[in-house]
This record gives C-alpha cells, structure tokens and sequence, in this order.
C-alpha cells in the first residue's frame, strides 16, 4: 500500500509540475502582451489590439495550471497554529476530512467549468477585438482541476493510513 | 430559514474550516458554493462556482497582480536588495545601532519596488543579520527589527495589499499607492526613532559597526539610484496618469528584468526560477481572490454586510471609536490569519460599514495595510517571524516574537497618527490625475 501510495504521489508530482510549465508560458505571455501593448501605446501611439483580452486569457493560462504544484508545495494559506498543536493521529483524520472536502470542490470546479465550456462553446463566444474564443479557456480550467483532484485524493488516501496505522500501533 | 442565520452559520463553518487546515482560498469557495446554493439552488449554486472561478481568472484589472508580484521576484533576483544594503550600510553603519538603522531604510528602499512584507524581510534579512552577528547585535533586537522592517513592503507602493483593496472596492490604485507614501515614510522614522530608542536604553544592544569617510558614503549613494529610477518610472507613471496598474506592474518588472541583465546578475535559471516563483504566488492570491468572490456572493444573498453596516452605523458611539473597534479587531484576526486572507474575506464586508460611517475609502485603505503589517509580525501567524526564522534557524521563535514589540508599538503610534490625521493619506492622492 505505502509502495503503491508514493509511486503514485510521484507520478502526480510530476504531471503536476509538467503542467505548471504552461502556466509559466502563461504568466511569461501575459508580461510580454503587456510589455508590447504598453510600449507600442507609449512610444509609437500604437496599442496592441486586443491586449486587455489577451492578458485576461493569459491569465487563464497562467494561473490554472499552477494551481496543483502550488498545492503540493504547500504554498496555498493555511491556518495552521491550531491543527499542528493536535495528537499525530487526530491531526491525519482531521486532515482527511478537510482534504475530502477539498476534493469534492474541485470535482465541481471540474464538472462544472467542463459544462461551462460547452455553453460557451454552443453560444459562439469570443472576445470583441481579439475574436479568441471563451470555451478553450474553461476546458483548460477542468483539465487543470484533475491534478489538484489527485493532489486532494493523495492527501485522503495517505492520512487515512496515518489514521489506520497509528490506531493498529 | 432566514438568509442572515445563514449567513452566520455559514461564517461558523468557515472558521471551522480555516481551523482544521483546509486552504483558505477553497474554503470559502466551499462555504460561498454550499450557502448559495441554499439560499438560492443547487443548480445555480453550481453555475455560480464555474463562472466565479473563470471570471476571477481571466480578469483584466486583477492582471496588475502577477506583474507587480513578478516585479518583486525579478528585483530579487537582479541584486537590487544587495546593493542597497549594501549603500545603506556603508552611510549608517558606524553609527550605535546604525546596522539596524541601515536595515530599515534599506526595507523602505526595497519596498518602494516590491509588493511583499516576506520578499522584503528576506532580501534584507539575509545581507543584514550576518552583519548584525559580526557586530554583536542582541538576537532579539536584530531579528525583531528586521522582521519589523519588511512590513515596510505592503506599505510603501507598489503592494499587494493596496493591490487587492483596490481591486475589492473599485478604489483607484494609482491612489491607493501614492496614499501609503507619506505614512510610509512616517513609519520609516519612527522605526529609525524606536531603533534610537532601544540602543540609548541599552547600548550593548547594538554596537557601532565600520565607519566610512565621506566620499565612500557618497560613492554608496549609487547604490540606490536603480530603486529610485525603477520607483518613480512605476509610480510616478501611476501619479501622472500614465498608466494603468497592469502597465506600470508590467513595465517594472521589464525594468527590474534589465536592471539584472546589465548588472550581469540574472541568468537563464534564475531567471526561470524568479518568474516560477512569481507564478506560484500569484495563483496563491488568484485563488484567494476567486474564493472571496463566491463566499462574497453568498454573503451578498444573505445580505449580511448591510445589515452589519446599519446596525453598526446606529450605534450610540463616535465614528472614530467605531473605527477603533474596527482596527481592534483586524489586529486581533491578524494574529492568527494571514494578511491577504483577512483583508480579502473582510473588507467585502466591513467596506459598506466604512462608507456608512463617512470614512474616505482610500484612507481606510492605508489603516488596512497599516494593520496587516501588525498582522505580519504578531503571535502566532506573523509571516514575517518565520521568515526570518527560515533565514537564522538557530534563533527560537520566541526570541523573535519578543524583539518585534517595541516595533509594533511603532506602528500603532503610525496607526494613531493617521486617524488624528487623515490628510496626511490623502494629500498626495488628491494630486494625482
């Protein structure tokens, strides 16, 4: 079980990192768009057109996908003062909780951003000046939940066997 | 049942959540989805979860966050911190207590190009405390004045508090960060006086360091001219109208960016490495955001802050001492929730209060920051405490706690002085175009 359990934290590790390079594409494209659109406006009275949609986009691009990585490195604010001062194995179960919880919000973000696609998608929406369509952006939005979802399941799985094993010792 | 008992049953369950650990961010994304969906339908409970998220993402006038986020990791990254240290050390050092004295005009410096107490305090810390070491300084004193001195960074623009108060209450940014000038510059003194203070107390506390002629402190003084450049091209083009927050964040960090690549200080890791760590903290307050926004929404059902804002707006007391309960009871959630938590869980509902009381929604915004910073440095959640545990392991965590005192007292005395004085917030943003 404890085998089977680190492979997998591993393998999600890694899928988790892989996708947190498209959120520095993401992040590095909204800087690029802003710098262009600013200088172009500034020096040569020539905007970027379309650079308010775009960053909005790449934001999409930037943030969904570090999400997951950002997780794992714990650097998602916790209120952690209280938990901490627990007994081990009270602390894994309440862990498991809260990281259920978690887990079950992030199948909704996922299901829901899924459907919110498809809407967007029928309807045909795009942005006014840059013509990008929406929906693209709402499946990376689910894709980028997957992790995250695995990220919490892990946490579930690992703190159960705390709980387990701690109460068998 | 009742859209306000709901309400606070959903508050209660939110403190249980934060209590057992799970991320803020999610947690009210949860309570926000869950009492919705109660006071409303499941169906558009779910509707509204998907679209929060992916407004709050894809949104323009949130953009100004990552650049300003990675303005501070490239001005990390390309050395500017060292170097004013370094200028700093070189005019205060010889003086009693003149490494500390150095540390606190260096964090001012360091603020005025980056957002963030923990990047301030870091920067700093890790030239300063090695120093301070050298010369003996009291490991209280020291490290309590640096963790102090980081608080600088949210205070003096750019910051990321003023950032998402901006954001919050539809609140003019370019305002907002010339507002924390003037106070920023009050809290730079009387930290320098608080320093003063503590080593004609006590003088072994802070022995004096190498003295330097004239000329190497005038030589020193280039040492702060890529920070003053990098500050007034951003806030200055905040000041005129030039640009808007997004464009100014992005240009600085384009200047932080070749600042380094001139000094021969970034390569292609650190690079990468900078603007990885821009990304992560950007999605940590990004999600943060996105949270509030649907616990906001939920709140906004259960029509919670406008009740709160009458019935507060009644009381039989002065608008000033309601402000002081207000400012009581941010410094009490700040010791034990991170700043930017607070700040975006409450200001949705303490701002009507605000408003319905008469107060200037941009002075209210600098009492915020100036109570965050308190926030960052007190037991047990002071952000900044930690980080400078992570720089000098060795030192406990009580000594720490213990040195950041006579400095909170500082900025309380900051806090006072604004309330007595309002137009010392708003008299450069009333310049501004």
């Amino acid at each position: 079980m404890e085998k089977w359990l680190n492979k997998m934290d591993q393998h999600i590790r890694s899928f988790s990192h892989s996708i947190e390079w498209i959120g520095m594409i993401g992040i590095l494209l909204m800087f690029l768009v802003n710098f262009v659109d600013v200088v172009g406006a500034k020096l040569f009275l020539k905007p970027l057109p379309g650079a308010t949609e775009i960053i909005g986009f790449s934001q999409i691009l930037a943030i969904a996908p570090a999400i997951a990585f950002t997780l794992i490195l714990g650097r998602h604010i916790r209120v952690e003062f209280i938990l901490d001062r627990f007994p081990k194995r009270i602390r894994a179960a309440i862990t498991s909780i809260s990281s259920f919880l978690s887990l079950i919000l992030f199948v909704l973000i996922l299901w829901q951003s899924y459907l919110y696609g498809i809407s967007l998608r029928k309807a045909g929406e795009i942005g006014s000046t840059s013509h990008i369509p929406f929906y693209p952006f709402a499946y990376l939005i689910a894709f980028c939940c997957l992790p995250v979802c695995l990220v919490f399941l892990m946490e579930v799985l690992k703190s159960l066997k705390e709980v387990f094993e701690n109460g068998s010792s | 049942m009742d859209p306000v008992n709901v309400g606070i049953i959903g508050i209660v369950l939110l403190v249980f959540l934060f209590l057992i650990k799970m991320p803020v961010a999610f947690s009210m994304a949860f309570v926000g989805f869950l009492g919705f969906s109660y006071l409303s339908s499941f169906h558009a409970g779910l509707k509204l979860l998907a679209r929060d998220f992916f407004e709050q993402f894809s949104n323009f006038p949130l953009s100004a966050i990552p650049m300003f986020i990675l303005m501070g990791s490239f001005a990390f990254a390309s050395g500017i911190g060292k170097r004013l240290y370094d200028a700093a050390y070189t005019i205060l050092g010889g003086l009693r207590g003149g490494l500390s004295m150095a540390t606190v005009v260096a964090c001012g410096f360091f603020a005025a190009i980056c957002g963030s107490t923990a990047a301030t305090a870091t920067t700093i810390g890790k030239m300063a405390l090695p120093e301070m070491k050298r010369y003996n300084y009291d490991e209280t004193f020291a490290t309590g004045c640096i963790a102090s001195a980081g608080t600088l960074g949210i205070l003096i623009p750019p910051s990321t508090i003023f950032l998402v108060y901006g954001i919050l209450t539809e609140q003019s940014i370019g305002k907002l960060f010339v507002a924390g000038i003037i106070p920023g510059i009050i809290l730079t003194f009387l930290f320098i006086l608080t320093v003063s203070l503590l080593c004609w107390r006590n003088p072994n506390c802070a022995p004096a360091g190498a003295s330097t002629n004239f000329k190497a402190k005038g030589k020193a003084l280039i040492g702060i001219f890529e920070a003053l450049l990098l500050f007034g091209l951003v806030i200055g083009g905040l000041f005129f109208g030039w640009f808007t927050p997004t464009q100014a964040g992005g240009i600085g960090a384009a200047g932080a960016l070749a600042i380094g690549l001139v000094r021969r200080e970034l390569n292609w890791k650190i690079f990468i490495e900078s603007t990885r760590d821009g990304l992560r903290t950007s999605c940590m307050v990004l999600c943060v955001i996105a949270g509030a926004t649907v616990f906001g929404h939920f709140m906004a059902v259960s029509t919670i802050p406008f009740i709160l804002a009458d019935w507060v707006g009644g009381l039989p007391l002065p608008p000033m001492a309601i402000m002081g309960l207000i400012v009581l009871i941010y410094l009490i959630g700040g010791c034990f929730m991170d700043a930017m938590a607070l700040v975006v869980l409450t200001v949705p509902v303490i701002y009507p209060v605000i408003i319905r009381l008469g107060f200037d929604p941009i002075w209210f915004g600098v009492i915020i920051v100036l109570v965050s910073e308190m926030g960052v440095i007190t037991p047990p959640v002071g952000v900044n405490v930690y980080v400078i545990k992570g720089i000098a392991p060795e030192i406990p965590l009580e000594k720490i706690f213990k040195g950041i005192f006579p400095f909170l007292v500082a900025i309380i005395i900051n806090t006072g002085i604004l309330m007595a004085f309002p137009k010392l917030a708003l008299i450069l943003p009333g310049l501004t175009k």
